[in-house]
């Protein structure tokens, strides 16, 4: 998904599920900022490295593929874009090393997505929007997996289904790997990943073979990931994107204390039914980006206006606070989230026995175990392991 | 769901498995083609004594003639065996991607798999005569097993292409 929807849709939804416009835009910005939170911006801001929600191009070819490499990248993906659906899915005749990749596959309604919501419940509107990025993106990037892997994120045979005037034509999506080449939905010719069979190529990252279209809002597709063994996968974006906002109104209406308890496979469609034409032919209108159309849909809904997401728009009042004054700013509450949120994946990731993301023991703020006082330790020490 | 469900049936996935078996075999036995001639020509600039040890003795000029003869024998041979491996190759890929289906293909492989087969036998009994060695000849049985394999695989594909889709 894009600042479309990680902004703008992001702040009808939590204006629709009961928040003032000032805090759905609070809430949009913190979850557009999960892409753009690298190690490279909270250096900028002598902030803590660990808590990292994003890696530039440059981060990720920069980073070396062995165990440490590996977990980071893990880490940092799996906790924030690629959530992992089953943890414990099962597989006959597959070795170990194979179903701990298979395990992280991202998909909708896991466990974890429970456990993210319910996490963002002690925090704020900072951790309400990192929780509402990672739900979004569970739609999006589902059946992709957050760490290098070939044998899982490789993918091919895609072809677009798009609906004409005779029925649903059935085209064949062209790649190339030219990175500043850009995509075209009128040739019908994207950009994505080179085919690297290195098992541990950064190549094989995520949906990198699959180029953007799984953040396209509009692409409906089908395609084989290696991991399905022969199996076709059919993409509709639209209507998984539209269950994601009305999943996203569900949980941040369980965040306001609508709901006493938050359910997986929930959706709270009532609230959103109103809008429903709308929503749907924004997500259907055949374009890369819809900022413009989602931003003017959030400001007729709220009567407000709404600024352009500014990533340099906290980092004064972060720079300006003293070292102690640090955590209670937007940027150290959103660190803070972020930290949290690392966390308790790693540490489910962990305990599920799979090590790809390296070792980690429960955080326990009464300093028995785990880190104690994350908060303190990590703006403290301004560098330091994040489980 | 339903169109899912069909897609993604057990048969219609045997059948994409099988189709891609296909492809890919055709691709090895073109590559296995251009290695061949790729090693006899390097063998034969590199080493032509190999060629030439059965033309000891004579004139110069009948040495030259000989040489000539036996580079445009390869030559035709190569040149045969390549364009049969690349019909096989391309047949298969055609197929596996449904888009031409001929048993001509399948015939021409099932021989082309006797010749190389007798072809490795006679390897063998020629180390048991003492003409080659045998440390190379393990290198280049190994490789005519594979590429045996990938002839095999071609036949076994299409046949079980072939069933299934009369299945489906």
């Amino acid at each position: 998904m894009q600042e479309d929807f990680h902004y703008y849709a992001t702040y009808c939804a939590a204006f629709l599920a009961g928040y003032t416009p000032e805090e759905s835009r609070e809430i949009a910005y913190s979850a557009q900022l999960v892409d753009c939170c690298s190690k490279t911006f909270i250096r900028k801001y002598k902030g803590p490295v660990t808590a990292a929600t994003t890696q530039l191009q440059t981060e990720l070819a920069d980073t070396h593929t062995n165990i440490p490499g590996i977990q980071d990248i893990t880490r940092i993906w799996a906790s924030f874009h690629f959530l992992p659906g089953n943890l414990y899915a099962v597989l006959k005749r597959r070795p170990r090393v194979y179903m701990d990749k298979y395990r992280l596959i991202c998909d909708v309604n896991g466990p974890l997505v429970r456990d993210t919501v319910i996490l963002a419940n002690k925090g704020g509107t900072e951790a309400c929007g990192i929780a509402m990025h990672i739900l979004a993106d569970t739609w999006a990037h589902r059946y992709f997996a957050g760490t290098p892997s070939f044998v899982i994120n490789d993918a091919r045979e895609f072809f677009e289904l798009r609906e004409t005037e005779n029925g649903i034509e059935r085209i064949k999506v062209r790649f190339n790997h030219n990175p500043i080449s850009p995509d075209s939905l009128e040739k019908n010719k994207f950009t994505n990943c080179l085919k690297q069979d290195g098992e541990l190529s950064t190549m094989n990252l995520g949906h990198g073979r699959a180029g953007h279209l799984p953040d396209y809002s509009c692409m409906v597709y089908e395609f084989q990931p290696a991991w399905g063994d022969y199996m076709i996968i059919l993409k509709d974006n639209p209507s998984d994107y539209y269950r994601a906002f009305c999943q996203m109104v569900y949980a941040m209406g369980f965040l306001r204390g609508e709901f006493t308890e938050f359910e997986t496979d929930r959706y709270d469609e009532e609230k959103v039914q109103p809008y429903r034409d709308e929503i749907m032919s924004i997500l259907k209108k055949r374009q890369l980006i819809a900022n413009e159309d989602w931003k003017s849909f959030g400001e007729r809904l709220t009567g407000t206006a709404l600024e352009d997401f500014d990533l340099q728009k906290y980092g004064g009042e972060y720079m300006a606070s003293a070292r102690e004054e640090k955590e209670h700013t937007f940027l150290g509450r959103f660190f803070t989230a972020a930290i949290a949120q690392k966390s308790m994946v790693t540490n489910k990731i962990y305990s599920s026995g799979n090590r790809i993301a390296g070792f980690s023991v429960e955080q326990d703020p009464g300093g028995l175990k785990g880190m104690a006082k994350f908060g303190m330790t990590a703006y403290g020490q301004g560098r330091g392991g994040a489980s | 769901m339903d169109t899912e469900n069909t897609i993604n049936s057990p048969l219609n996935i045997e059948l994409r498995r099988v189709s891609n078996y296909l492809g890919y075999s055709g691709r090895a036995v073109i590559i296995f083609g251009l290695w061949d001639a790729a090693k006899t020509v390097i063998q034969f600039i590199l080493d032509p004594e190999t060629f030439l040890q059965y033309f000891d003795g004579g004139t110069e000029i009948a040495r030259k003639l000989a040489v000539a003869f036996i580079v445009f024998i390869v030559m035709v041979l190569l040149t045969v065996g390549l364009c049969i491996r690349f019909f096989i190759g391309i047949r298969a890929i055609s197929e596996g991607q449904g888009k031409m289906k001929s048993p001509v293909y399948l015939v021409v492989t099932g021989l082309f798999l006797i010749v190389n087969t007798a072809f490795m036998i006679m390897d063998f009994i020629s180390v048991r005569v003492g003409h080659s060695e045998p440390d190379s000849l393990l290198i280049s049985v190994l490789i005519e097993i594979t590429s045996d394999f990938a002839l095999g695989m071609i036949l076994y594909s299409a046949c079980r292409l072939r069933f299934l889709n009369r299945r489906a």
